[in-house]
């Protein structure tokens, strides 16, 4: 089954989002802040990231960043979460590499269907 | 020179003449003396020879005595007594010749003795001889005695000669002495003369010197007399003692139009002073000039006349003046005189100017005055007197002061005294005593007049009775000072008021921020219950989680309004207007808030006027204002009905849209009415329990309505339904500020949504089949359009020219071959490929009318998708062009375009661009705006010079914040403008295939698909899902700033 990297700094969301995603079968790995996020990725080469933009210390923009500039994680999807839909959080996710993007609160079918879809992509 | 010897010719001349005279005395006394001398040397030349003579007969005697004493012989004896006959007479001669010298007439004296005594001897000689016959011896005794005796005598003789020599010497010294002065009298002489012949040419010539120069100076005098009395302005002429004419200069003739020839001689006053002013008369002997002839004196007279020969007269200023001669006569008179016509005019004029001063002074409502230079006043109007009731003689100076209130007095005098001392207008303000003993308040003007030189000679002053504007003044700065006061205050209660609802709406952003996280995970778990709670069977707990969730989503829905609330108040809302079709978006909105409709099992109706046409505003919240009274009424609403009716109105010149949301609901109490539009209030707190909603909407469309110029009221009665009215101006201009102020807006964002990139118009009369179109295909770039029946089937294809139409075939009224066969007949419409959804098999009689293809109901969703796959707009022919200088940007647009069939040319600049669009037109641009080396604004200007690329259009896609100069310089000449910023990137992906699948079905076929209308329906798809910007404005900003 896919392994799906949740990175939240938010315990609750991070939870939540990991239980549900478990109850569909994926295996969840949890990353509390971005650079355990890109540690985790490194080591675990995950088949799909869903990261947080909003966090302390390490943000999700500068660990996309990271994954995409290193040859062995720049493969890895990476949707990302943010907590508002912020005019220009579209276009720094894009080109900090994500491959998809999803606004908070989290509407989880269709975050589903853009895993989904990735997935597929990545599979086929 | 010249008068050196002028001051020292005169004694010079003097002193010579007295040298010479001198000179002249001294020779004559010369000569006679050189006369005298040389006589008495002549005298003494005469003695010396008497003297010789007498030498000689005393030697002659002698020898002859000796020689008859040694001889005897008597031969000797007469000589003898010759010589001694002479000698007494020569003594006596000598004697004579000497009478003047003492000395020698004692000498010749003593000379007659020896003579005598000698003789005597010399005669005993001869005597002794002749007796005695004498022996040699005697003889010799005789000689030697007569020897010595004449010894004796000759050396008496010679001291004679000898004295009488020195008198010779000393009278020939003496002579030529006399002489040498003679000589130098005459050298003296000559001197003398030689000087006063010099001097007298010398004074000659100075003589001759000074009469040419007083000659030369008379004639330059002459020249310079007459050049002053040509020049002069003034006329000039001379009468003798008759009255005749003697000259007359060239003023003298301009002035009396008269030459000279024609006057001379001629009697001045019969030609030019012939009458008095008066016009009498004027004998001669009256005449000043006359006068001044006869009396010797001068005159001047200023106020006659002088006459012309042409019989014109003017006034004249003359002078008289007599012209005495040496003797004391008076020989004729000198006149000078001038035309006085233009001084006798100012005078006039002034006397005239002074008279209407006075009438006007006296006469205006102040009282005026006037002061010298000192400020010491002279005159006051006659309204002065009226009002003062003073003399002239109590005001004059500073006696006017006693009129000014005492406590005034000292201030006022100062002010004034300072004014005069810097020559600078006075003012003031001060109360002057009236006749009456009361004090008025007057307000002093008063101005420094000059001379032409500059002097201060002058004050002009009024005083203006302002008693009573004073009275009104004073009113007045209470009354204002009131008014600042209470103006201050409404200003300050302003200010708190705005600081306070700054405040708050900023405090409002941030809450909602900080609500939605937890909020994220309340409608998180409660879903995940929800799923667990019915994977383990216990679903009894469903409900209750439902609840949880429902009640989360609210508050996130509640969260969301106060932010677009917030948004408004906060002036950030900003109006993105557009054109689009009215009854198209309605249609939209209808077709997306049915299934709201359909659960509360009401029916939607449509009523709209045929001639709805376009409208200009905000579509995005136009669709969301009549999405909320749609679902409001839906919601308040069971089994009922609902109407959504529109129409256009032109009240007051303004086309208007009208659109009523008609619900057969509860309805409302006035009460509740009253509170409908506060936020945060329903018409019942029971009905928030009941109904949900959040208690925004309404006032989120309100000012939405507000903000475009229109409004949005209600009408309603308890139990009989509710009516809510939308007037929105057909044509937004601006937008229209809501309190607060809207002025600082900014781009709103556009809703998410599914964005077509074929546009299908389903023609069925089954709710399902149009749902399943819309509905399942969104994702995959199908935009449909619904139409009930084949009439408005048959419009929308005519309007929005669809790729695809899918016409079922039973249908009420006008059923789908009948349509088929319209579209068909119909140019504009003939080419679209028609798909028939039939439950009948009749493929034969489509196929004949020109039906594209056949789908059987019910419609499978697979093969509608082929179907769909199959007709979309065909590639080949559609090249796009994007500018864009982010290659990621670009590489994404591409892919997404060429999945949707497109031929997309990609440059990374405008300059580039130009040379794309030279090489191939595209049928559409993608423009961005900021890029280097030309960017978007100059990529556009340039294209839009060149005719035939002037009708490509062009979709901007910018992450820039426009300004509103930029964005009215691409105003008109771009189709859309997309904020990158706006959208996630599957949105503006969707936005994007649309535009470019409108614009080019819009250059392909010219129909007049407004760009908006596909939008439509896209955003009302978005919910009131309003994407929230205003929390994190600054990191957005910085997001969005171009790379």
């Amino acid at each position: 089954m896919p392994r799906i990297l949740v990175v939240e700094d938010n315990e609750e969301n991070r939870d939540s989002l990991a239980r549900r995603l478990q109850r569909r079968g994926f295996e969840v790995l949890l990353a509390a802040d971005g650079r355990a996020g890109v540690e985790t990725t490194k080591a675990e080469h995950p088949d799909l990231v869903l990261m947080d933009m909003n966090m302390p210390e390490v943000n999700g923009w500068e660990a996309t960043r990271q994954l995409k500039a290193d040859p062995a994680t720049n493969d890895v999807p990476v949707i990302a979460l943010t907590a508002h839909a912020m005019a220009g959080d579209k276009e720094r996710a894009l080109a900090a590499g994500c491959a998809d993007y999803h606004t908070k609160p989290i509407e989880f079918p269709k975050l589903m269907g853009q895993i989904e879809f990735l997935l597929q992509g990545k599979g086929s | 020179m010249d008068q050196r010897i002028g001051k020292l010719a005169t004694p010079g001349v003097i002193l010579a003449l007295l040298v010479l005279l001198a000179n002249a005395w001294v020779a004559v006394r010369n000569t006679q003396k050189l006369r005298q001398r040389e006589e008495w040397v002549r005298h003494t030349q005469l003695v010396m020879t008497e003297l010789e003579q007498l030498r000689a007969g005393v030697s002659d005697a002698t020898t002859a005595q000796r020689g008859y004493l040694l001889t005897g012989d008597p031969s000797f004896l007469p000589p003898y007594a010759a010589a001694r006959e002479n000698y007494l007479g020569q003594l006596e001669q000598l004697s004579k010749l000497t009478s003047d010298d003492a000395e020698q007439q004692a000498r010749f004296a003593s000379l007659r003795r020896q003579l005598d005594a000698t003789f005597g001897v010399l005669d005993q000689g001869i005597t002794s001889r002749e007796a005695t016959g004498a022996t040699a011896a005697a003889r010799a005794g005789l000689v030697a005695r007569g020897r010595q005796a004449v010894a004796g005598v000759q050396r008496d003789i010679d001291a004679a000669r000898g004295h009488e020599q020195v008198l010779l010497n000393q009278r020939i010294d003496a002579s030529k002495a006399t002489y040498r002065a003679s000589l130098v009298s005459f050298a003296i002489a000559t001197a003398a003369a030689i000087t006063l012949v010099v001097l007298a040419y010398l004074l000659i010539r100075r003589d001759e010197a000074l009469r040419a120069r007083a000659l030369k100076e008379q004639t330059r005098l002459a020249q310079y007399n007459r050049l002053l009395v040509e020049s002069t302005g003034e006329g000039i002429y001379g009468v003798d003692l008759n009255g005749n004419c003697t000259f007359i200069n060239a003023a003298g003739e301009r002035i009396l139009g008269v030459k000279a020839a024609d006057v001379l001689d001629r009697h001045m006053h019969e030609i030019t002073h012939h009458h008095k002013p008066d016009g009498s008369p004027y004998p001669s002997h009256e005449c000043p000039i006359y006068q001044a002839a006869q009396g010797g004196k001068g005159c001047r007279i200023d106020d006659e006349l002088f006459f012309r020969p042409d019989g014109t007269s003017f006034p004249v200023e003359y002078s008289a003046f007599p012209i005495i001669n040496d003797a004391g006569n008076v020989e004729g008179v000198v006149i000078t005189f001038s035309d006085i016509t233009r001084r006798k005019r100012d005078e006039e004029a002034m006397l005239d100017s002074r008279e209407r001063f006075r009438t006007l002074a006296d006469n205006i409502p102040q009282l005026a005055w006037m002061a010298d230079g000192k400020g010491a006043i002279f005159w006051f109007n006659q309204r002065w007197f009226e009002y003062t009731g003073a003399t002239l003689e109590q005001g004059k100076g500073s006696g006017w002061t006693t009129a000014v209130q005492d406590e005034y007095v000292q201030g006022v005098t100062e002010r004034f005294n300072q004014c005069i001392e810097a020559g600078v207008p006075w003012e003031d303000t001060f109360p002057i005593r009236g006749r009456d003993g009361t004090f008025r308040w007057f307000l002093t003007r008063a101005i420094p007049i000059r001379n032409e030189n500059g002097k201060l000679t002058r004050w002009f002053g009024t005083n203006t009775d302002v008693t009573e504007q004073r009275h009104v003044e004073q009113a007045l700065r209470e009354s204002e000072e009131h008014l600042l006061k209470a103006k201050q205050e409404a200003e300050a209660a302003r200010e708190q008021a705005e600081a306070a609802n700054t405040a708050k709406s900023q405090f409002l952003a941030n809450m909602s921020h900080e609500l939605r996280t937890p909020l994220n995970a309340v409608i998180m778990y409660s879903e995940l219950l929800q799923e667990e709670a019915e994977d383990k069977g216990v679903s009894e707990f469903v409900p209750d989680l439902e609840k949880i969730r429902a009640g989360g989503k609210h508050l996130l829905a509640l969260v969301n309004g106060v932010l677009d609330l917030s948004k408004i108040e906060a002036g950030r809302m900003e109006l993105y207007l557009e054109t689009f079709d009215v009854e198209a978006m309605i249609r939209d909105v209808a077709a997306t808030v049915q299934p709201l409709i359909a659960k509360n099992a009401n029916a939607l109706e449509l009523k709209l006027a045929s001639d709805l046409g376009a409208m200009h505003a905000d579509l995005t919240k136009v669709r969301q204002v009549l999405f909320n009274l749609l679902s409001n009424a839906s919601k308040f609403t069971h089994d009922g009905q609902i109407t959504l009716a529109a129409h256009s109105e032109d009240p007051d010149g303004v086309p208007t849209v009208v659109f009523h949301v008609v619900d057969s609901g509860i309805g409302m109490t006035g009460e509740q009415l009253d509170r409908l539009f506060q936020p945060f209030t329903q018409a019942d707190a029971s009905t928030t329990r009941k109904y949900g909603g959040t208690g925004l909407g309404l006032v989120i469309s309100r000012r939405f309505c507000q903000m475009m110029g229109g409004d949005i009221t209600v009408q309603s009665e308890p139990g009989e339904g509710s009516t809510f009215t939308v007037r929105l101006p057909a044509r937004v201009t601006k937008p229209v500020p809501v309190e607060p102020t809207a002025a600082n807006a900014r781009a709103a964002p556009a809703g998410e949504g599914q964005r077509p990139t074929i546009l299908v118009l389903v023609i069925d009369d089954d709710p399902a089949v149009r749902d399943i179109v819309t509905r399942s295909f969104g994702e995959e770039g199908v935009y449909a359009v619904a139409a009930a029946d084949g009439e408005e089937g048959l419009r929308l294809a005519s309007q929005l020219r669809p790729d695809l139409i899918l016409l079922d075939v039973l249908m009420p009224k006008m059923d789908g071959w009948a349509v088929l066969n319209r579209l068909k007949s119909d140019s504009e419409t003939a080419e679209i490929p028609v798909v028939m959804l039939t439950i009948t098999s009749n493929k034969e009689m489509g196929y004949l009318l020109g039906a594209a293809e056949y789908l059987p109901k019910p419609v499978d969703r697979e093969r509608l998708a082929t179907v769909l796959r199959r007709y979309r707009p065909a590639a080949g022919a559609r090249d796009v062009l994007v500018i864009e200088d982010d290659p990621a940007t670009r590489d994404v647009l591409r892919r997404s375009l060429e999945r949707q069939g497109w031929a997309v040319t990609e440059v990374a600049n405008g300059q580039v661009g130009l040379d794309a669009v030279r090489q191939r037109p595209p049928v559409l641009i993608l423009l961005d705006l900021m890029m280097p080396e030309m960017d978007g604004f100059e990529f556009l200007a340039q294209l839009r010079q060149n005719v035939a690329w002037d009708s490509i259009p062009v979709v901007v896609l910018t992450s820039k914040d426009l300004s509103p100069e930029e964005r009215a310089a691409l105003s008109g000449k771009v189709e859309r403008i997309l904020q990158k910023g706006a959208y996630s990137r599957e949105a503006l992906l969707r936005e994007v295939r649309k535009i470019v699948a409108e614009c080019a079905r819009k250059v392909g076929g010219g129909g007049a698909i407004p760009a908006a209308a596909a939008g439509a329906a896209a955003d009302a798809c978005a919910e009131a899902n309003v994407p929230d910007e205003s929390v994190d404005a600054a990191s957005d900003i910085a997001a969005a700033g171009e790379r």
